[in-house]
C-alpha cells in the first residue's frame, strides 16, 4: 500500500473527491484510493518511480496551474488545474491513468 | 541490447520431463497432450489459481488487481501510448477474455504461409485442431440473452445497412449472463482452460505450480539445460532440470524470457503485432441497460477482409468511467448518470505497424509500437464505418475515442473528426499481441520451425501467441490452441 499512501499525501485524491460525483462519499473515495494505490503496487519498478515522482510533484504543478494547492482549492479551480494537467505533455497521462484506475476503483470496487 | 535483468544462483533444483513455462492457451494445451503421451509435466505459472468460488466473492476491482499483469495498464509507448491488457493467473487470458473461439481466417492462413515458408498450417490442418478445440471446450453459439440490447441494436443496424453480422462463438456451457467476463466468470460458465485442459492436464499425472516465474533459462552450447524461477511467496529459487522446455509464456513473456537468456536476442520480440481497440461510447434515447447481458451478443464482420470487427463491449459503471477519465468531470458526472442509456462498443483494428520490446527499464520490459500512416487512416475508416453503423442503430450522440472531442450528432459531424483527428489523439486499448518469436524461416525473420522448435536450439520449444506469424484479425485463442496442438503433435510424432 505503499502507492495509496504516496496518492493520498499529494493531494490528487482531494481534488477527485471534489470534482467527480462517483467519489464525493468517503467509502467511493477509498475505493478509488485503494484500486488506484494497489494498481501502482503492482507495476514494474520503472514505472512506479515514474508515477510517484509525478505525484510527488502534483501539489508544486497544480499550485502552479491554479495558485492554490489541492486541498484548498474550490470547485472550479480544481477542475481549472486538472484541465491544464491533463494537456501536460506525460504528465497528463499519468494523471489520466491515475483518474482512470480512481473511477474504475470507486464504480467497481468492494469495501476495502 | 540491453540485458533484461540478472538471476543469482538457485537454491534448489528440481528434475523433470517437460517443463511448459505458462499456462495460458498455448502452455494448457502443452501440458495436456504432453502429460497424455505420458510425459512427467511441469508448469510454472507466474499469477495465482484462482477458483469460481473466489471469482464470485471478489468484486471486479480487486479481480482486475489480482489477475491481470501490472493491473491491466501495461503502457506500450509511441504516439499515442496504448494500453495493454493481458492476465497473469493459472489459465492465462483465458480466464479473464470474452471466451471467444474462432478459427484463423483461410485468407490470413494463407497469406502466414507465404510469409513464413512453411505449409503445414495451411487451412485444412488448423481446421482439423481446431475442432479438437471446440469439441474439449463446448464451443457454443452466444444468442441472444434477457438483456443485450446493445448487441441487438448492433445487429438490426448490421441488417438494415446489408451489412454480415454473427453472433458469437463462445468457449461457455450455460452462460447465466453476469457480465463479469473480464474479471473471471463467476459462475464457471467460461471454459477457461483453467476449469478444462489444465484440471485435465492434472488428471493425466501434469504438476501445475502457480505464483512462480522463470526467470532465465540455461543452456550449455546451444542445448537447453534448466529453467530458473523464482517463487512469488517465498523468494525461493528454483532450478528446473527438463529434457524439454515449452515456453508459453506470453507475446511479451516469451521474447524477453528468450533475451534475458541470451536466445535469439536480435530477433526475439523486436516485431510484435497488435489489434488495437477504439472504443465509442453511443448515447441512445431511450433504455439500453448495457449493463445486462453478457459480455456480447452480435459482432459485425463487414469489414472483417480490412482486419476490422465492431462489437460492444461489457459495460460496467467502473469501466465506463475509466473510459470517460480523459474528459471533464462534469461531463463525466452526466455521462454516469445517464449510463442506462448508454452502449460502449469496441472496434478491432489488425495494426500493421509493428510495436516491440526495446529495452528493458529496471528489469522490465520497455514497449514502443510505431503506428504508420495507414494505420492512422486504417482507424479513421474504421471510426467512420462505426459511427454509421452505430447512428444507423439509433444513437442520437457518440463519444469518440479521443478525450477532447466532444460529441457528435450525425455523420458529417463524424466526418469532420475523422478529418481533424490526429494520430496522438487516438486513446487505444490492446489485449491481442502476437508474433514476437515467429514461426518462419530463419532468413525470413523466423525464431522457430512448423513445430515451434527454435532455431538453433535444442531442447527449447515455443508454444504461444508469439510463434503467430502475423495477427490473425479475430479474436486469437482458437488459432493460438490450434497452432499450441500441432506444435505438440509434431513433438510426439518426431519421438
Amino acid at each position: 500500500m505503499r502507492a495509496a499512501r504516496t496518492l493520498a499525501a499529494s493531494g490528487l485524491p482531494a481534488c477527485w473527491g471534489r470534482v467527480y460525483a462517483a467519489m464525493r462519499d468517503r467509502p467511493a473515495l477509498r475505493r478509488a484510493v485503494v484500486h488506484t494505490g494497489g494498481s501502482l503496487d503492482r507495476m514494474p519498478r520503472a514505472y512506479r518511480w515514474g508515477t510517484a515522482a509525478a505525484l510527488a510533484a502534483f501539489p508544486a504543478a497544480f499550485f502552479a496551474a491554479t495558485g492554490r494547492g489541492p486541498r484548498r482549492a474550490t470547485p472550479e479551480q480544481t477542475r481549472s488545474g486538472l484541465r491544464r494537467l491533463r494537456s501536460v505533455p506525460g504528465y497528463g497521462q499519468v494523471l489520466r491513468a491515475t483518474t482512470a484506475l480512481a473511477l474504475y476503483g470507486a464504480l467497481d470496487g468492494g469495501a476495502p | 541490447m540491453t540485458r533484461l535483468g540478472r538471476a543469482p544462483r538457485p537454491a534448489a533444483e528440481v528434475d523433470c520431463d517437460a517443463l511448459v513455462v505458462g499456462s495460458g492457451a498455448g502452455g494448457s494445451v502443452a501440458a495436456l497432450e504432453l502429460a497424455r503421451a505420458g510425459r512427467s509435466v511441469t508448469v510454472l505459472e507466474e499469477g495465482p489459481r484462482v477458483g469460481t468460488r473466489e471469482l464470485a466473492e471478489a468484486d471486479p476491482a480487486a479481480s482486475m488487481r489480482r489477475l491481470y499483469r501490472n493491473a491491466g495498464a501495461t503502457a506500450v509507448f509511441g504516439t499515442p501510448t496504448i494500453a495493454f491488457g493481458e492476465a497473469c493467473a493459472v489459465g492465462g487470458t483465458t480466464v479473464v477474455n470474452g471466451g471467444l473461439l474462432w478459427a484463423p481466417p483461410d485468407a490470413v492462413l494463407h497469406r502466414w504461409a507465404a510469409r513464413s515458408g512453411y505449409g503445414g498450417n495451411g487451412p485444412a490442418a488448423v481446421a482439423a485442431r481446431f475442432d479438437e478445440v471446440r469439441t474439449r471446450l463446448g464451443m457454443t453459439v452466444q444468442g441472444h440473452g434477457d438483456g443485450n440490447r446493445d448487441s441487438r441494436l448492433l445487429a438490426e443496424a448490421a441488417e438494415s445497412l446489408g451489412w454480415r453480422w454473427q453472433h458469437p462463438q463462445r468457449a461457455v456451457r450455460g452462460c447465466l449472463h453476469r457480465n463479469q467476463c473480464a474479471t473471471g466468470c463467476p459462475t464457471g460458465a467460461k471454459q477457461s482452460t483453467a476449469l478444462t485442459y489444465l484440471p485435465q492436464a492434472e488428471a493425466e499425472g501434469a504438476r501445475i505450480v502457480p505464483g512462480t516465474r522463470a526467470v532465465r533459462i540455461g543452456h550449455r552450447g546451444r542445448r537447453v539445460r534448466s529453467v530458473e524461477a523464482v517463487e512469488a511467496a517465498t523468494g525461493r529459487r528454483v532450478r528446473y532440470r527438463p529434457r524439454t522446455v515449452f515456453l508459453a509464456a506470453g507475446p511479451i513473456g516469451t521474447p524477453v524470457l528468450l533475451r534475458r537468456s541470451g536466445i535469439h536476442t536480435r530477433t526475439a520480440g523486436r516485431r510484435i503485432e497488435l489489434h488495437l481497440n477504439l472504443r465509442t461510447i453511443a448515447r441512445f434515447p431511450d433504455t439500453v441497460d448495457a449493463a445486462r447481458g453478457t459480455m456480447f451478443t452480435a459482432q459485425v464482420h463487414e469489414h472483417s477482409g480490412l482486419g476490422v470487427l465492431v462489437m460492444p463491449s461489457n459495460l460496467t459503471p467502473g469501466g465506463l468511467g475509466a473510459a470517460l477519465a480523459s474528459r471533464d468531470p462534469r461531463q463525466v458526472d452526466a455521462l454516469l448518470a445517464a449510463q442506462d442509456r448508454l452502449a460502449v462498443f469496441t472496434t478491432q483494428v489488425r495494426m500493421q505497424g509493428p510495436a516491440g520490446i526495446v529495452s528493458a527499464v529496471g528489469g522490465s520490459p520497455l514497449l514502443r509500437h510505431g503506428m504508420t500512416r495507414a494505420d492512422h487512416h486504417m482507424l479513421r475508416l474504421a471510426f467512420r464505418r462505426t459511427a454509421r453503423l452505430l447512428f444507423a442503430a439509433g444513437a442520437v450522440e457518440l463519444l469518440p475515442p479521443t478525450g477532447s472531442a466532444g460529441p457528435l450528432r450525425s455523420a458529417a459531424d463524424a466526418e469532420a473528426y475523422c478529418a481533424r483527428v490526429r494520430p496522438g489523439d487516438w486513446e487505444l486499448v490492446s489485449v491481442h499481441a502476437t508474433s514476437g518469436c515467429p514461426m518462419a524461416r530463419p532468413e525470413r525473420g523466423g525464431v522457430c520451425d512448423e513445430a515451434g522448435r527454435v532455431h538453433g536450439w535444442s531442447g527449447l520449444h515455443l508454444c504461444d501467441a508469439s510463434v503467430l506469424p502475423g495477427a490473425p484479425g479475430v479474436s486469437p485463442q482458437g488459432t493460438i490452441m490450434s497452432f499450441a496442438h500441432g506444435i505438440v503433435g509434431r513433438h510426439l510424432e518426431a519421438r
